[in-house]
């Protein structure tokens, strides 16, 4: 058979594959939903950090530098919420959630501030969200050091005493994401997950439908052999991932939400459909285990999760404990986070990028072989 | 509405359930698989990042300085092939993602009482983490810059004069964490996870159930008898919130005594959470398969819709407080945001009903609306 025949029959196939999916509706929506509006609303994500945290003040003290304290404690950040001294009301806002923290200022403040007796602030942290309790305690100890400081260094000064001391001063850069804008991350953190996806289940549900139906059969009699109906199903729906990340990271993602494209758009593309086929391979894998939609919709769901949880987008490979880490090799996402993120924010080239972009494709090499092997077995 | 016919159409798909072994191995060991893979992985500390130090000065002082980044368990020091040789060197993006660079001359400004400078570099292309990392490095400059005063103004006014007191001590703060006094992101995630796991496993079974008596066509036997459609909604919602309470029961064992985060409420409390959310996500379940026709999109669509639902609009990760109002808005599209506040109370916090009503009322009108509308829009006869 000539290769031109068998370009054809596939591509006959694949138009099948594309004319299926523009006629389930909404299976369509949802794959043009997920390449447009779901990254730009990831865009809004929430970021980590202090921002109007609410925190109670309850003010024993009443006295004019426990006020000023009050009022220099940085809006950015805080949002003061004056608490009276009551229990019941304390304890029922930090149940709810709608105090972060309760910071308590000592009767006797002033007097002790400026007769060098330490007072001792107290703060109550709300600790069952452990990173913003964690952030809101070192930051409320560093910035009550700092304005008691100036409260103190103001007196001082005012007696006509100044006082210098040594200090290590930290000038900190942020490289590839000067400003640490949320959206730079989440958009793309966004895209990769829904490619992901995308790329492992719809050829798995392509193939375990006809499966299912027993149209399958049909196809296994036409002149086709089995790998041209795993390839045509698999790049039918690569190629729509493709034209999907390319709107995704072209219009919405660098036109619309302003993301830096700092690589190359040609690096970036072909890793990307790299990937697409890499993933597609373990949907054709994952097919094969399963009987039904039902089946492959929980062993793909069983797949996918962790695959997009514990590949580097959520959370840092380096701090996981190390079987888990040796687990997490065998996930294409692992390398293509690693490219994404380093074509589009630092600008990497392949000179840096070939060592994660062979071992995806070997990853891909053996999904795809030991898919189609048994693919093929099934029909014996 | 006929119970009896509710009860065989309940009994018919248990007994379906329990003939699809995958099927039903899937429901129930999805979820723990779920809950132990993600709590592992996202128990999101920091930990091991690698760093690379530059110390021109080498000096007693510098290497104090830097052996307190190395000495935490979040830094690790890497040695890479090209070390930077000047101040505005990049930072080798593979293989570190924080550089600090000490300049000569630092121990001599110490002592001298001025001002010394240290330059850092943090990898931004992971927000979150280059945050937190950005928040040790400035609480370990804290603490170097309060232990060198500490000993400057001792040297300088003696260590109990009231001078030294003031600059270095001017006011003590006593931190005291509630509920969860050794800040263990566990404690976070792990009862967290409970409400992204409900999101996606009970509304992944309704929808395929349903979806698939369609697409067999099997649904044409539902057509020409006398169930009727609450009835036959009824039939397929009972055994899939069933199946969700005791999802909801095997991943508290899991979050309590297997990640060992205590239980601080009452059991009352959370059962009934746990009731109105399962009914609630599995009715939105309802709802899509009603709108859908295949189990391929009945699938991608319920996965998708849970992951994006739990994990951007919940406020898992950061508090909704700091979203911006669409996506504040869109988080009242689901049921997460409302169970995430409520499980995160009643688990961790040891809050109650009384404290929680609210939200416990809106879940209940989300399950309500749900199911309302999955009535109005499933046909026994599907459009041909």
């Amino acid at each position: 058979m000539s290769l031109r025949r068998w370009l054809t029959q596939v591509s006959a196939l694949m138009t099948k594959e594309w004319k299926q999916l523009y006629r389930d509706r909404a299976l369509l929506s949802f794959v043009i939903f997920i390449f447009t509006l779901d990254i730009l609303l990831a865009s809004g994500a929430p970021a980590l950090d202090l921002k109007q945290t609410p925190i109670g003040i309850i003010d024993r003290d009443h006295s004019a530098l426990s006020r000023e304290l009050i009022y220099k404690l940085p809006a950015q950040q805080f949002t003061v919420v004056p608490m009276a001294d009551q229990d019941q009301a304390v304890s029922h806002a930090l149940e709810r959630g709608e105090l972060r923290g309760v910071l308590t200022i000592p009767h006797g403040f002033e007097k002790d501030l400026l007769r060098a007796q330490s007072p001792a602030l107290q703060l109550v942290v709300d600790a069952s969200d452990a990173n913003l309790g964690f952030l809101l305690s070192s930051y409320t100890e560093r910035i009550l050091f700092t304005l008691s400081g100036e409260l103190v260094g103001g007196q001082a000064a005012a007696q006509g005493r100044s006082v210098v001391l040594p200090q290590i001063d930290i000038q900190s850069r942020t490289r590839f994401n000067p400003s640490l804008t949320e959206s730079w991350y989440a958009t793309l953190s966004e895209l990769l997950t829904m490619v992901t996806v995308a790329c492992i289940l719809l050829p798995a549900a392509a193939l375990v439908r006809e499966k299912e139906r027993g149209t399958v059969e049909q196809l296994l009699v036409s002149p086709l052999s089995p790998l041209q109906i795993v390839l045509a199903k698999a790049f039918a729906m690569t190629s729509v991932v493709l034209l999907g990340s390319l709107v995704a990271v072209g219009l919405v993602m660098h036109q619309l939400v302003g993301v830096p494209f700092v690589g190359s758009p040609w690096v970036f593309f072909s890793l990307i459909a790299l990937y697409a086929i890499t993933s597609s391979g373990l949907g054709v894998l994952a097919s094969t285990f399963a009987r039904n939609s039902g089946q492959v919709g929980l062993i793909v769901v069983l797949l996918v999760m962790p695959i997009i949880m514990l590949s580097g987008t959520w959370s840092l490979r380096e701090s996981m404990p190390d079987w888990l880490q040796n687990m997490v090799a065998f996930s294409p996402m692992t390398y293509f986070v690693d490219i994404a993120y380093g074509v589009l924010l630092k600008g990497s080239d392949m000179a840096v990028l070939w060592p994660k972009a062979l071992k995806m494709s070997l990853l891909g090499l053996a999904f795809w072989a030991l898919g189609v092997y048994r693919f093929q077995r099934q029909f014996r | 509405m006929n119970l009896l016919r509710v009860r065989t159409l309940v009994t018919k798909e248990v007994s379906e359930a329990l003939r699809d072994r995958l099927y039903l191995t899937l429901a129930f060991f999805l979820p723990i698989l779920l809950m132990l893979v993600f709590t592992y992985g996202m128990t999101s500390n920091i930990d091991n990042v690698g760093v690379v130090i530059v110390d021109e000065d080498q000096t007693a002082a510098s290497r104090e300085y830097t052996q307190r980044f190395l000495s935490t368990r979040h830094f690790k020091q890497v040695e890479v092939t090209h070390a930077p040789t000047r101040a505005d060197a990049a930072l080798p993006a593979y293989q570190a993602r924080l550089l600090i660079w000490v300049g000569s001359g630092f121990e001599r400004q110490l002592q001298n009482g001025q001002t010394a400078k240290v330059s850092v570099q943090i990898d931004g292309a992971f927000t979150e983490p280059a945050r937190t990392i950005g928040g040790y490095v400035e609480a370990i400059n804290a603490q170097a810059n309060q232990d060198l005063r500490q000993r400057y103004a001792a040297a300088q006014w003696g260590a109990r004069s009231s001078l030294t007191r003031q600059v270095t001590h001017p006011v003590q703060l006593q931190t005291r964490y509630l509920y969860n006094p050794e800040l263990r992101s566990v404690a976070m995630i792990a009862p967290a996870l409970m409400m992204m796991i409900l999101m996606m496993c009970p509304p992944l079974l309704i929808a395929v159930s349903v979806v698939r008596e369609k697409e067999s066509g099997s649904i044409y036997n539902i057509a020409s008898s006398t169930v009727t459609r609450v009835e036959f909604l009824l039939g397929k919602l009972i055994p899939v919130v069933a199946i969700g309470m005791v999802n909801g029961f095997m991943l508290w064992a899991l979050v309590a005594f297997w990640f060992d985060v205590p239980f601080r409420g009452h059991a009352l409390s959370f059962t009934l959470a746990l009731l109105l959310y399962v009914v609630a996500t599995s009715s939105m379940g309802l709802l899509v398969s009603a709108a859908v026709k295949t189990q391929q999109a009945a699938i991608i669509i319920t996965t998708m819709t849970a992951v994006i639902a739990s994990m951007q609009f919940a406020g898992l990760f950061a508090p909704l407080e700091t979203a911006d109002p669409v996506n504040q808005f869109i988080s009242h599209l689901f049921p997460a945001a409302d169970f995430l506040r409520v499980i995160r109370g009643i688990y961790v916090r040891g809050a109650g009903v009384e404290v929680f009503w609210p939200e416990m009322l809106s879940m209940a009108a989300y399950g309500a609306i749900a199911l309302t509308l999955a009535h109005t829009l499933f046909h026994k006869r599907t459009a041909t």
